[in-house]
C-alpha cells in the first residue's frame, strides 16, 4: 500500500465544476459504482469513498468522467452498437472493464489495465489520471477498456497502424465524436479532445493515419 | 458514499493506497486584471447560455486592458506545473483574445522542449501527453494570430524549426498551411524526410471515424439511468400537521 498527495487542480479549468454537480446523483452514483465495479477499499483512505460529490477527490473526479462518457451523446439512451461511439462509448467501457480502482502510481502515469485468463482482471487509474481535464478523462477509459476487452497494443506502447483497430484509435475516435457532437458540455472541453485526438494521430500509430480531425 | 450491498466492501478485503488532498493555491489575487483573468477560466467551461455569455463579457474587458496578455503570462509563471488544464486553459483564453501580445507567450510556450519520456512513465497515457497538450495550444494561438499577423506565420516556422517533437511540429505544419497554403514547398524544404507527409496530411470530419467493433463483452448491468429523473431532487418530506 502506498501514500501519495494529491494537489487539486483548478477545479473550472479540469471541467470539474462544470460536471461535478452533475455527478452528485444518488441514483447516478449507485449506477456506475455498480457498472464499473468499483470497491470501497480502493476508493477510501482519501480516494473520496466518502464524499462523493467532492469534486476535489478522485472518485468523484472519476465518476465526472464516467458522466461525460454516458451523457455527452444527444440522444444519450440510444446505446446500439449500430450508432457511433459517442453513443454507445459507455457501454462498451461498463461492460469491458472488470473493475476500476483509484491508486496513487508513479511518474507520471495515467492508467494501466491488466486482463487475461487466470489473472485478476482490472484497471488502475493513478493521481495524473484525477488531474487530467474531464473531457480526456472519459477518453481514457474508452481507451482502457479496449484493454480490458483483450487488445493490446502491437508496437510497445503504439498501435501499428490505424488498421490495427485499438485502443489508441478507439480513443481517437471517441474524442474526435465528442469534440464534434457532445452535448451538455463547453467548448473548452471538445476543443481539449479535438487537440488530443490529434496528439494522438500524430504520436502513437506507428504508420501515420494521413488524417487530423 | 455509494450505497452498495456487494460483499466485498463488507467484508474489507480490498485494500489500496491512501492519499492525502492538498487544495490549490489562490492565484488571481494580485490585481483586477488578474481577477478577470480568473473568471475568464471559471466561465469558459460553461455549458449554458449564460456562462458563455459570461466569457465573452470578460474577453470583452480584457481586450480593453493594456496588460491582458503579460497578466495571463504572469498567472501561468505561477501556475503548478502540474496542473497542465490551468495551464492550457490560459493560453486558450490568451488565444480567444487574439490579441497581438500573445504571440510572444505562444511561442516561447511552444518552443518550451517536452520532457522526455522516461522509463517509468512509460505506458499508454503519461503526464508527459498535458505538456504537449500545452504547447499544442500554444500553437493554435499562433495559428490564430497568424492570419493577420506575418510575425506569427514566422514563429511558426520558427516552432516548426526547433521545436524538437514530431506531433507539435505537425502541428505547426498544419497552422501554417491553413492560413498560408502557398507555402507547402517551404516546408517540405526544412521538414525532415520522415515528416514532409505532414503536409498532405487531410483535415477530416468525426463523423467518417469509426472503430471496427469487435467486442464480444455482454451486457452486465441496467441501462444508464435517465437524466429526467436523476436531474430532479425534492424534499422527501412527509404529511405536516396541516393534511
Amino acid at each position: 500500500m502506498a501514500t501519495c498527495t494529491f494537489n487539486v487542480p483548478d477545479l473550472n479549468a479540469s471541467g470539474d465544476n462544470l460536471y461535478g454537480p452533475k455527478i452528485c446523483s444518488q441514483p447516478f452514483i449507485d449506477w456506475a459504482w455498480n457498472a464499473f465495479d468499483f470497491d470501497k477499499g480502493d476508493w477510501d483512505d482519501g480516494f473520496g469513498w466518502d464524499a462523493v460529490c467532492d469534486n476535489r477527490q478522485p472518485l468523484s473526479r472519476t465518476m465526472s468522467g464516467i458522466w461525460c462518457l454516458t451523457y455527452s451523446a444527444e440522444n444519450y439512451q440510444n446505446e446500439s452498437y449500430d450508432s457511433n461511439i459517442l453513443q454507445w462509448g459507455c457501454r462498451f467501457a461498463r461492460n469491458a472493464i472488470d473493475e476500476l480502482d483509484g491508486r496513487c502510481g508513479s511518474a507520471g502515469k495515467i492508467a494501466w489495465t491488466q486482463w487475461g485468463p487466470f489473472i485478476d482482471n482490472k484497471t488502475e487509474l493513478y493521481l495524473s489520471y484525477f488531474a487530467q481535464a474531464v473531457s480526456l478523462r472519459a477518453g481514457t477509459l474508452v481507451h482502457e477498456a479496449r484493454h480490458a476487452d483483450g487488445r493490446g497494443h502491437d508496437a510497445g506502447d503504439r498501435d501499428s497502424s490505424w488498421g490495427y483497430n485499438g485502443a489508441w484509435r478507439w480513443q481517437v475516435c471517441w474524442l474526435s465524436w465528442f469534440a464534434s457532437a457532445g452535448t451538455r458540455t463547453s467548448t473548452a472541453m471538445k476543443t481539449l479532445a479535438r487537440q488530443r485526438a490529434n496528439n494522438i494521430l500524430n504520436s502513437d500509430f506507428v504508420v501515420h493515419p494521413g488524417f487530423n480531425v | 458514499m455509494p450505497r452498495k450491498s456487494d460483499k466485498k466492501n463488507c467484508a474489507c478485503e480490498v485494500t489500496g493506497d491512501g492519499l492525502g488532498v492538498e487544495p490549490g493555491r489562490r492565484l488571481y489575487d494580485q490585481d483586477a486584471t488578474a481577477w478577470l483573468v480568473g473568471e475568464g477560466v471559471r466561465h469558459m467551461n460553461a455549458a449554458d447560455a449564460e456562462g458563455e455569455l459570461a466569457y465573452v463579457r470578460v474577453l470583452e474587458l480584457l481586450r480593453k486592458t493594456e496588460e491582458a496578455a503579460s497578466t495571463i503570462a504572469r498567472v501561468a509563471s505561477i501556475a503548478p506545473a502540474e496542473d497542465i488544464s490551468l495551464r492550457w486553459s490560459l493560453l486558450y483564453l490568451l488565444a480567444d483574445l487574439e490579441e497581438a501580445r500573445g504571440l510572444d507567450v505562444f511561442l516561447a510556450t511552444a518552443l518550451e522542449a517536452v520532457p522526455a519520456r522516461s522509463r517509468e512513465n512509460r505506458g499508454c497515457e503519461s503526464a508527459r501527453d498535458g505538456e504537449i497538450l500545452v504547447r499544442t495550444m500554444a500553437i493554435e494561438g499562433l495559428g490564430r494570430l497568424a492570419s493577420s499577423d506575418k510575425h506569427a506565420l514566422h514563429a511558426l516556422f520558427e516552432v516548426i524549426e526547433r521545436q524538437a517533437e514530431p506531433a507539435l511540429r505537425i502541428e505547426a505544419v498544419k497552422a501554417v498551411l491553413s492560413v498560408a497554403p502557398d507555402q507547402v514547398d517551404r516546408l517540405r524544404e526544412i521538414l525532415p524526410e520522415d515528416l514532409r507527409f505532414a503536409v498532405d496530411i487531410k483535415k477530416v470530419r468525426a463523423e467518417v471515424l469509426d472503430v471496427d467493433f469487435d467486442s464480444k463483452a455482454v451486457d452486465k448491468v441496467r441501462r444508464t439511468p435517465s437524466l429526467d429523473k436523476t436531474a430532479i431532487t425534492t424534499p422527501q418530506s412527509g404529511c405536516g400537521p396541516c393534511c
